[in-house]
């Protein structure tokens, strides 16, 4: 049913404006700027990436299922709208899922990574604590095995102050969850002779499709990383564990590399020479950098007099699409310069 | 080496306080830098045979394996135990990571690699450069035609010896007819080579062949079995979404049995946890796929149920042999319902090219030629282009490399002996299928015995087999009914709210 939600969320968002693709791109997380923009646009960013590991029959499959239960209604090839008996069941259902949590965007990769070293922390504790060394880490990723080993070695002379106070912590912090949700969590981690659930066995012992499964788990991880940014100071362990951790917005490599050369001054045709690419692939880069960057001068690229002509036919046409707007504004207006003021708009409204 | 002090490293290293049959036998032939031969039953402690040596021998100790997940298993458990000079290397690996071992070879003692990757000429001369202690061929039997598991990639094995020097060859593998060990002997030029071979049949299994009417009966009797006898259960399937849909349906009907489901497609977290789990008695049941049980050494599994027909002998007595390692009475248990008859041959047709493909290939091959192309460089869009799936071009890549028709993703066109290549693939082609055909009708013969299960399933492998008095096998009067195994000790119920088990997992 989370799946469901997310979807008919994500659609009714973007309405008519994209094809049923952008909201598959949206939840695996396509880092191409056209998603990117899409998640900012729609206010979408918290379901960015949300199902990594979705697949396109899969999601496929679904929609046509929320088709044939009348919950999206098709309007065009590939193009769906949410039905008002959707946006019922979405009123009607989201309450008692955890919807809310989600930020995708935000903790694209933190939530993950955060997610893998504690549970390996626990098991490397929980083992160590009764002096078992030979055990087989549920987790397999450098990353994570590497963080832990650090940890273990820096902290391993009050090893036993450490487990304690995980709990402590934990306790108070799953507090903040539903009992079902802080079951999910704890049925989830491994301990000493004592192996999680698999995400088959959650969704038996939970009833839930077991798609939902990981969902659900991405769900409690953000909200975990969202209370502990607001409340650091209570949760001193689980916070060290999030601390290197990025957790703002990160820029596809390539449009950071364009965002340091702007900032030495360079011009938008020295930066494609320079980098050898097409143009228009730096402008994709500056419109990328607008999203995120709350200091970005638009003035550089277009005058006042071509700012307000944009922002007046969006406010007109009441639409975000490109070409609609690229007909309502004077011909030497570029859509890069729409594109860019689309962008500001919906930093802006944030 | 006298054999206390064998024991005592077996101890040191790996904990166990005495060999299990063959293990030192071999391991003394090993070490004597002798050719051995070791035919030794699943279950049986084979990995001990070259990780033992790995860490006595003063070179690096190679270990040639098919099976990417049992190898990276396998360096995981030895790592735990504090092993660490040892790696896996596969064609899965980051580059980046592949290229930092390759670079320090020499730090390891026991390097597990896939075929594929071996025969690779750069690593094959990183390879040159140091000390080979051993060269061990895991799955032997991959290297023979008449095996049930035949991989062409094995077949260049012998030069691959060659050219690091000829070190001591240990070939291993649980199934191997007299035939396939033959070849095997034969094909890496294993002089004087010492033969260890162990009967594979376990006097402690009961042999049960039951025929269902449909998918629904079959479900029912297995629920039926598991309501009855609490004990640790493996059910095999051939398809994955079998293996899930049946246990969901099992979960369903036993509530108070813990059930789980594993096979290759799932997340390494979610595999990890179920197959320790069993391991840990956390749970009473697996539905799986053949990727289950390789490396896993659970003593007390007491049934393991075939769901599907498997495609072959070999296949089948592999996976008994993961019960009951405990030497205590188990049970193996095959159904089949007369549809599961034409499954086998729909699989056999799946990993083969049609003939008439093979025609069509040749001809694409031909035109590509003169317009001047190459093969694309993925395999799978190769594939894609023949409109074959990758199994089978797999089959026909390498039979159009041993004609020299293709090197890499280059064509090589000669005109002379193109239809004579084409015919000879062909017939290449239908050898395999009879070969997999014949082992099909020996699976099928089996379980149509009239006669005792027992001795009709190991004949193709020995000479003799231990007969069994009592409870040998349903066609000499054993049945559920004269089985009497003890049941799972009743955990405690960890049915209580999330902050005692928080609680307990954290701080006791
Ligand atoms: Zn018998």
């Amino acid at each position: 049913m989370l799946l469901e939600a997310v979807i008919l969320t994500c659609n009714s968002h973007i309405k008519q404006d994209r094809t049923i693709a952008a909201t598959y791109h949206v939840l695996t997380g396509k880092r191409s700027i056209q998603t990117l923009q899409d998640a900012h646009l729609y206010a979408l960013e918290s379901f960015f990436g949300t199902a990594k590991s979705l697949d396109k029959q899969v999601f496929d499959k679904k929609v046509d299922q929320l088709a044939r239960e009348n919950l999206l209604r098709q309007t065009a090839p590939s193009v769906y709208q949410v039905s008002s008996q959707g946006e019922e069941w979405l009123k009607h259902h989201s309450q008692q899922l955890p919807m809310a949590y989600f930020n995708g965007l935000a903790c694209h990769e933190a939530g993950n990574l955060f997610a893998k070293r504690l549970l390996l922390l626990v098991q490397t504790l929980t083992n160590s604590q009764n002096n078992h060394f030979s055990f087989i880490p549920v987790v397999d990723h450098q990353d994570a095995e590497n963080w832990v080993r650090q940890f273990y070695q820096a902290n391993r002379f009050q090893e036993n102050k450490l487990l304690p106070q995980l709990y402590k912590e934990l306790y108070h912090l799953l507090k903040r969850f539903s009992d079902r949700e802080a079951g999910m969590f704890v049925d989830r981690l491994t301990g000493y002779k004592n192996y999680g659930m698999s995400r088959f066995q959650l969704a038996e012992k939970y009833s839930l499709p077991e798609a939902d499964v990981p969902l659900y788990l991405l769900a409690i991880t953000h909200q975990m990383l969202t209370l502990l940014e607001e409340e650091n100071t209570k949760y001193r362990v689980l916070t060290y564990i999030r601390s290197d951790l990025q957790q703002s917005p990160m820029l596809t490599n390539s449009a950071a590399i364009t965002q340091r050369l702007l900032h030495q001054g360079n011009t938008i045709s020295q930066i494609a020479a320079k980098r050898r690419l097409k143009e228009n692939t730096i402008y994709d880069h500056v419109v990328e950098i607008a999203l995120y960057d709350a200091n970005f001068p638009t003035e550089h690229f277009m005058d006042r007099n071509t700012h307000l002509e944009i922002i007046h036919a969006i406010n007109q046409k009441k639409t975000q699409k490109l070409k609609q707007l690229k007909e309502a504004v004077h011909d030497e207006i570029s859509y890069f310069q729409i594109r860019l003021v689309l962008a500001r708009t919906n930093r802006i409204k944030k | 080496m006298t054999e206390q002090v064998l024991e005592h490293q077996l101890k040191k290293y790996f904990a166990y306080d005495s060999f299990r049959p063959g293990q030192k036998e071999i391991i003394r032939n090993v070490l004597k830098g002798e050719n051995v031969l070791g035919i030794l039953p699943t279950g049986s402690g084979k990995s001990i045979c070259y990780q033992l040596p790995a860490r006595i021998l003063p070179g690096i100790t190679v270990v040639v394996s098919p099976l990417i997940s049992l190898m990276m298993d396998q360096v995981k458990q030895l790592r735990a135990t504090g092993f660490k000079e040892v790696v896996a290397l596969n064609s899965f690996m980051d580059p980046a990571e592949r290229k930092r071992v390759m670079n320090h070879l020499d730090a390891y003692k026991l390097i597990y690699i896939s075929p594929e990757l071996l025969q690779k000429a750069k690593i094959l001369d990183s390879f040159k450069k140091q000390i080979i202690s051993l060269l061990t061929v895991d799955e032997a039997h991959c290297i023979s035609q008449w095996g049930h598991e035949f991989r062409p990639d094995y077949l260049k094995l012998d030069r691959v010896k060659r050219q690091l020097g000829n070190p001591p060859v240990l070939a291993l593998s649980a199934t191997a007819t007299p035939e396939v060990q033959q070849d095997i002997v034969q094909h890496l030029a294993m002089n004087g080579c010492v033969r260890h071979v162990y009967p594979m049949d376990r006097e402690n299994l009961s042999f049960l062949v039951q025929e269902a009417a449909d998918d629904q009966a079959k479900q029912a009797m297995i629920s039926e079995i598991a309501a009855e006898f609490h004990v640790p259960i493996l059910i095999y399937f051939s398809s994955r979404n079998d293996a899930q849909e049946v246990a969901s349906a099992l979960a369903d009907k036993l509530p108070d049995r813990r059930i789980a489901f594993y096979h290759g497609g799932m997340e390494q977290l979610d595999r990890i946890s179920v197959q320790q789990q069993f391991m840990n008695s956390q749970l009473d049941l697996i539905c799986c796929t053949s990727a289950f049980g390789m490396g896993i050494d659970k003593s007390d599994i007491r049934l393991v149920i075939h769901y599907h027909l498997p495609p072959q002998l070999e296949s089948f007595i592999q996976e008994i042999g993961r019960a009951g390692r405990d030497g205590r009475r188990s049970v193996s248990l095959l159904l089949f319902s007369p549809k599961d008859m034409m499954l086998p041959k729909s699989f056999i047709q799946h990993e083969l090219p049609h003939p008439k493909s093979i025609f069509t290939v040749f001809r694409q091959l031909k035109e590509l030629f003169l317009a001047g192309g190459d093969l694309p460089h993925k395999e799978e869009e190769t594939a894609q282009l023949f409109q074959l799936n990758e199994i089978q071009w797999r089959f026909l890549r390498q039979q159009l490399e041993k004609h020299g028709m293709i090197k890499g993703n280059r064509i090589f066109y000669n005109e002379a002996g193109w239809d004579d290549h084409c015919q000879a693939i062909k017939r290449q082609r239908d050898e395999r299928e009879w070969l997999k055909e014949s082992k099909l009708r020996e699976m099928l013969e089996w379980i149509q015995e009239k006669g005792c299960l027992r001795r009709n399933l190991y004949k193709n492998f020995q000479a003799s087999y231990r007969s069994v008095e009592k409870q040998c096998c349903s066609n000499c009067g054993f049945s559920f009914a004269d089985w009497d195994p003890q049941p799972t000790a009743r955990q405690e119920e960890a049915s209580g709210s999330w902050e005692i088990k928080l609680k307990e997992l954290l701080l006791s």
